[in-house]
């Protein structure tokens, strides 16, 4: 722990990418720390599927730590990442034998109230619905936007995880939560 | 832009907490001032969360970091591509290892699975049937088919076949009709096998018998220790086991229960493992020797062993099963209670003649073959061929102890019609040495042979009341043979009458003999001689004989001896006979005669008959006690008579004279001696005159004339002429009888004997002659000039032949005599003749007939040319140009008048060409020669040869033989290897360089082969002179990798020297070529891969085959545990 608190919150990204290509560990568990739900919401908007996005997510922290030395601009370790999840999830299409994948309990995702069965359906659908405006939106709004409301983040964790300054995220989330509304009103999402 | 639009703009932002502190209070200030705005947020908000809670499932959880790096550092301890392909490698190498053990293992016989030795035993090999006896065994020939097992119950036996294979079959059988019964047939082939691997400590040697069907295997035991027999573990063995153990070289061959000397090679044995049953496969064998039955323990009991012999070849099934044995032993319980006071340990208990008419077949086991009755019979076997005879321990023969029979079992090879006879003798000596007679033979049925055995006893009480009464026979039956025997001897000895007293001496020690009659004379020299005769009885008659050849021999000498017998059986059986037909007449008559009946007549006639009869009886009664006497006694006749001495009467004198006279006038000579002889009263006995060829005459003489004149005479011959020879010679010779010793003998002399031979010399040869071999000019010439010189000194020629094959060689040869006076003359017309190459002197030996009237000479006269010289010199010369310097010498010689002997010369070689030259030439011309061989070319090697001293040569010429060549041997030989970069263009250069200096190249080849690798070897000769520029020149050329030098110091020097060269060129080629093509390497590591991929393989299935079981066994196992542990804790208790 010890070695984790003194990957320091203050540091780089691009200092932890070199501390980890080093052979750092510490440094590649605070990337992961960082980066972790960036990954699975870009995996989960690519696959739709919560249970396979964790099994992807694995397999790209592990694509990419065994990669890691080729990164030779630490600076664009997010891009770098969110391609090897991209190629990922590309790959697990393609191959499509992600058939069997760990049990759901492994990861146990906050649930909300257990609607009865019907109401679940509809549920879904309707996620599924949300998904797909947001995978209509353009490609900067999907992540931000996905944290926003997939993954319950606040501005600050959403903030950390783009690795954006306050400014840009502050321009990407007024564009997209304006486009996502008017999505969802034309869908029939909201009211 | 309004506060309201801002509101409305920043109301996303505001929900999404990315506003600014202040930018929230204006907004949440705005909300408070206006109500539609504060509606509008309200909606807005609801909207928000109506997304949020659409999408809330997805939303992280609070832990989600911890979860995340939780797995992620899971998913980290996987372990690594490359070790998992390590791990997996190892796992297969660990297959492959375990395969290979377990092949190692198959490979080597180390697997051994429980019953190993009955499972390799078996197959055809052997059974063991349910009363624990192992009745079969044995062949492990490839065709296992054909071998059953002997597995018939109680009474099974080896049925052994000779299969067309030739090697053993076993089958059970009850039928011994197939004639096989009781054959082992052992081959070869089964010498390599019958070894069974895991039987080592219980292993026994089964010998074989052959099959006897055919006759064929007739011939026994065919190899020793080839079968092996099994015998389980110790206490497994029940009972016993047919076949058989080779005593000498079982190991246990004590307990294999053989009595006595058992060899390999013609002896089975039989064991009987247990106590509990005797061996009941005796019966499947025909046998006809004992079987041994060993008692009880070996150790302990070895002395009493009890012996059965089988003889029959029994019924297939009748009386085995032990019977046989129970019979026995019931019956030696009782005859032992007899016989318990004998010491015999054996005793015969039983014997059975075969009955040839009855053969054993099939005989219902109900009236067993083999019984017993009780009291003394023996036990009973019915057989059709032999017999079968058991010996038992009388001593211990309780029933219970011969139930613990270790039966020890010698089956002999099935006896053939060549062993009959041999069987029969040893049966019966057998019989003769237990004191039995035998029964064989005789045909009897079973009651009699019983019959006849309630007659027998043992040796030990029977008496030899039966041998008492047959001795005396034989003896009368020598006792009438009728034998006279006579002799006669004679000896010489010194004292007649001490020989008397010696006979008589060595009569009186012999019982019954004396001395008959002794004759004497006495002689007219005054010597005695006589005859002893003796009587001697016929036994002492030798001996008497021997003693008094020793006795007599010491003063005389034994001159004859005789002696003799003659048979007189005959006659005398013949007149004992006649005598007792003789006696009953006389009975009869003189019972005619007592009874007195009939008429006078007739009586008168029988006595007159009985007169005549008994006159005969006397007769013949008087010829039994002539032959009685004679027969009793020999009789042997010594003739003795002294020695006699004779002593000569008087001495005769005799001279005989050969003389030998060389006459010039024999006729007149022999005229001269004859009258000599008349004038001397001589008588002439022989006189002749003989002439011979070439004038020579010879007489011979011979006469005699009294001692007293032959002194006169002889002087008168010795002045006819020469005595060459006289020999006198005396001889004193004794005449008469017998003068009394002691006495002067008187001596005469006889009239003296001449052999005189008178001859010429006409054809004597000389004493002395002179053999000459001279070299002339002119032979004939000279030839005839001796001839006419010899002739002019009345001289003789005795062989003369002139040869004149050619012009220079010409031969003659004249043997001459002259007058010893024309000696010296001869000497020098000899001399002057030419050169004396040889002179020689012979004189004829001291007893040949020779004169010194005459000299010989024999001449050998041969021309010049004919002789060789004594001194050849042989020069080999070197030359430039070898024809002209022929011609030249061709044409000296004609000049120096020469003899050419040999003229040749070759040019066929241009770069060889020689040339042969022999001539002579004279001594004085030597000179000349050398100079022109100098002006020629160079003398190279000079010999000089000289003719034995002995041979015939002339030293007045002197011999050449010139060999002349061109070809003259480098006086310096130089090998050269270069490495050049071009070749053939080098080659080029330095042929040049060569014709620039004068030399020649004699050799130039060159090869390239498809590697590229060119070689060209030149040889270059060059003058010794230039030698040294153009080695320097090669030199240079490329580069030097080898070189040779090697001198020759015989080779001319001086101008015509020349050195040799021989270069080899080579461009630079690589240092190791392969001498293989690259496919043939690549197939063959292509084979090797295969052939290690197969046996890798070959091995992983094997190891998979090894260990799947085991890991299926696991994994059940596992399951198996699983499910009862989650039985345990779902069952309620």
């Amino acid at each position: 722990m010890v070695s984790y608190l003194m990957v320091a919150m203050n540091d780089s990204d691009s200092t932890l990418v070199q501390r980890a290509q080093r052979g750092d560990r510490a440094a590649f568990d605070e990337l992961v720390r960082r980066t972790s739900r960036l990954v699975f919401a870009r995996l989960h908007l690519d696959t739709g599927d919560v249970h396979l996005a964790e099994d992807l997510l694995q397999e790209t922290l592990l694509t990419a730590y065994k990669s890691l030395g080729q990164l030779a601009e630490p600076d664009k370790f997010r891009a770098w990442l969110l391609r090897i999840a991209a190629n990922t999830a590309a790959n697990a299409f393609r191959h499509d034998r992600r058939q069997k994948r760990t049990p759901p309990d492994h990861l146990r995702l906050a649930a909300g109230t257990a609607p009865e069965p019907i109401q679940r359906l509809e549920d879904e659908e309707r996620r599924q619905q949300v998904l797909d405006v947001l995978r209509a939106l353009p490609e900067e709004y999907r992540l931000p936007l996905w944290l926003r409301y997939f993954g319950g983040a606040d501005y600050e964790t959403i903030q950390a995880q783009m690795g954006l300054t306050n400014g840009s995220l502050r321009g990407l989330l007024h564009r997209g939560l304006k486009m996502l509304r008017e999505e969802c009103e034309r869908a029939g999402l909201t009211h | 832009m309004s506060e309201h639009d801002w509101f409305r703009d920043n109301l996303d932002l505001y929900l999404a907490g990315a506003l600014t502190q202040d930018e929230v209070a204006r907004l949440d200030q705005h909300a408070a001032d206006c109500a539609a705005c504060a509606q509008e947020l309200a909606r807005q908000r609801l909207r928000d969360q109506q997304l949020g809670r659409l999408c809330a499932p997805v939303h992280f959880a609070g832990d989600w970091d911890q979860r995340v790096q939780a797995r992620w550092r899971k998913s980290q301890r996987h372990v690594p591509t490359s070790v998992r392909w390590a791990l997996a490698a190892a796992a297969v190498l660990l297959i492959g290892a375990v395969g290979a053990a377990a092949n190692a293992l198959v490979q080597q016989g180390m697997i051994a699975f429980p019953g190993g030795e009955l499972l390799q035993a078996r197959g055809p090999e052997s059974s063991i049937d349910d009363v624990g006896n192992i009745v079969a065994l044995v062949d492990t020939s490839e065709s296992a088919a054909e071998h059953r097992l002997a597995e018939n119950y109680g009474d099974v036996l080896l049925n052994v076949k000779e299969t067309h294979t030739g090697s053993v079959m076993l089958g059970a059988g009850a039928n011994s009709n197939n004639g096989l019964v009781g054959s082992f047939v052992i081959n070869e082939r089964n010498l390599a096998r019958n070894n069974l691997r895991g039987l080592n400590t219980d292993t026994y040697h089964l010998e074989g018998m052959r099959a006897n069907k055919d006759g064929r295997g007739a011939g026994g035991m065919e190899h020793p220790s080839s079968l092996a027999i099994i015998v389980p573990e110790g206490g497994r063995v029940k009972t016993s086991l047919t076949g058989g153990i080779i005593g000498g070289k079982s190991q246990r061959g004590a307990e294999a229960g053989v009595p006595g000397s058992v060899t390999a090679d013609d002896t089975v044995g039989i064991r009987a493992g247990d106590a509990t049953k005797p061996p009941v496969n005796l019966e499947g064998f025909q046998r006809h020797k004992a079987l041994g039955l060993e008692s009880g323990d070996v150790a302990a009991r070895k002395d009493r062993i009890a012996t059965i012999e089988f003889d029959r070849a029994p019924t297939w099934g009748d009386a085995v099963n032990g019977k046989a044995i129970q019979d026995v032993t019931a019956f030696s319980r009782k005859q032992s209670e007899k016989s318990r006071d004998k010491n015999d340990d054996i005793r015969e208990l039983a014997k059975q003649q075969s009955k040839e008419s009855a053969p054993a077949t099939n005989a219902p086991t109900s009236s067993p073959p083999v019984g017993f009755t009780e009291g003394t019979t023996p036990l009973v076997t019915q057989s059709d061929k032999s017999r079968a005879r058991l010996f038992y321990d009388a001593e211990d023969a309780s029933l219970a102890k011969m139930n613990e029979l270790r039966a020890g079992v010698e089956y002999f090879r099935a006896p053939t019609a060549n062993d009959g006879e041999a069987i029969k003798k040893g049966l019966k000596q057998l019989d003769d040495a237990m004191g039995k007679r035998s029964g064989r033979g005789t045909g009897v049925g079973e009651k009699d042979i019983l019959a006849q055995k309630g007659e027998r006893k043992p040796v030990a009480e029977g008496g030899p009341s039966d041998g008492a009464a047959g001795q005396p026979e034989p003896q009368a039956q020598v006792a009438q043979r009728k034998i006279i025997r006579t002799g006669d001897m004679e000896f010489e000895v010194s004292v007649f009458d001490d020989a008397v007293a010696q006979i008589t001496k060595l009569i009186g020690a012999i019982p019954g003999a004396f001395v008959a009659t002794v004759n004497s004379e006495k002689l007219a020299n005054g010597k005695v001689k006589g005859a002893v005769v003796v009587r001697v009885p016929p036994e002492g008659l030798d001996k008497f004989v021997l003693d008094l050849r020793q006795a007599l021999g010491k003063t005389g000498e034994l001159k004859s001896q005789k002696i003799g017998s003659s048979d007189v059986t005959k006659q005398y059986t013949d007149i004992e006979s006649r005598l007792r037909a003789a006696r009953t007449m006389e009975e009869r008559l003189l019972a005619i005669i007592k009874n007195g009946k009939g008429e006078v007549k007739d009586l008168i006639a029988a006595e007159r008959e009985l007169g005549v009869w008994r006159t005969r009886i006397e007769e013949m009664e008087g010829e039994i006690r002539y032959y009685n006497n004679q027969v009793g006694l020999s009789t042997l006749t010594i003739t003795v008579y002294e020695k006699e001495i004779r002593a000569a009467a008087e001495m005769v004198i005799t001279e005989h004279v050969t003389m030998k006279i060389e006459a010039d006038d024999v006729e007149k000579s022999l005229q001269t001696a004859l009258t000599a002889v008349t004038e001397a009263k001589g008588r002439v006995t022989k006189s002749d005159l003989k002439q011979h060829a070439a004038g020579q005459l010879e007489a011979t003489l011979t006469f005699q004339v009294a001692p007293a004149q032959a002194g006169a005479v002889k002087e008168k011959l010795k002045t006819l002429g020469i005595v060459t020879h006289h020999d006198a010679q005396r001889q004193q010779q004794a005449e008469g009888g017998s003068a009394p010793t002691g006495d002067i003998i008187r001596s005469r002399s006889d009239d003296v004997r001449f052999d005189v031979t008178l001859y010429n010399v006409a054809n004597i040869q000389p004493r002395e002659a002179y053999v000459l071999q001279l070299v002339v000019t002119d032979v004939p010439a000279e030839y005839r000039k001796l001839l006419d010189g010899v002739s002019a000194a009345k001289g003789q020629v005795r062989v003369s032949q002139l040869d004149e094959k050619d012009r220079t060689n010409t031969f003659a040869q004249l043997d001459f005599d002259v007058p010893a006076g024309q000696r010296e003359l001869f000497d020098k017309v000899v001399a002057g003749l030419g050169e004396i190459v040889s002179r020689n002197t012979t004189r004829a030996g001291p007893g040949e007939t020779a004169t010194d009237r005459k000299v010989g000479y024999r001449l050998t006269l041969k021309s010049e040319a004919s002789v060789p010289p004594r001194e050849t010199l042989t020069l080999n010369v070197y030359s430039l140009d070898v024809p002209a310097a022929y011609r030249k010498l061709q044409d000296a010689a004609a000049q120096l008048k020469g003899q050419v002997r040999a003229l040749n010369l070759n040019e066929q070689d241009r770069t060889n060409v020689t040339a042969q030259f022999d001539v002579d030439v004279l001594r004085v011309d030597m000179a000349a020669l050398e100079k022109l061989l100098d002006e020629a070319g160079e003398v190279a090697s000079r010999s000089t040869s000289r003719v034995q001293p002995g041979e015939v040569a002339s030293d007045r010429k002197v011999g050449y033989r010139l060999t002349l060549r061109n070809q003259i041997p480098p006086r310096e030989t130089l090998d050269l290897n270069l490495e050049v970069a071009d070749v053939e263009r080098t080659a080029m250069s330095l042929a040049a360089a060569v014709q620039g200096v004068k030399g020649r190249v004699t050799a130039w080849e060159g090869t390239q082969d498809a590697s590229g690798k060119a070689v060209v070897i030149q040889l270059f000769d060059v003058p010794f002179s230039a030698k040294e520029l153009i080695t320097d020149q090669i030199k240079a050329i490329g580069k030097v990798r080898g070189q040779k030098i090697a001198q020759n110091l015989q080779a001319p020097e001086g101008k015509l020297a020349t050195a040799h060269i021989n270069v080899r060129l080579t461009n630079v080629t690589p240092i190791v070529p392969s001498d293989e093509g690259l496919w043939p390497q690549v197939r063959r590591s292509l084979g090797y891969a295969f052939t290690l991929l197969s046996v890798s393989l070959m091995f992983l299935i094997v190891g998979v085959s090894v260990l799947l079981p085991w890991a299926l066994l696991g994994w059940l196992g596992f399951r198996l545990v699983r499910r009862i542990r989650n039985r345990r804790q779902t069952t309620p208790i």
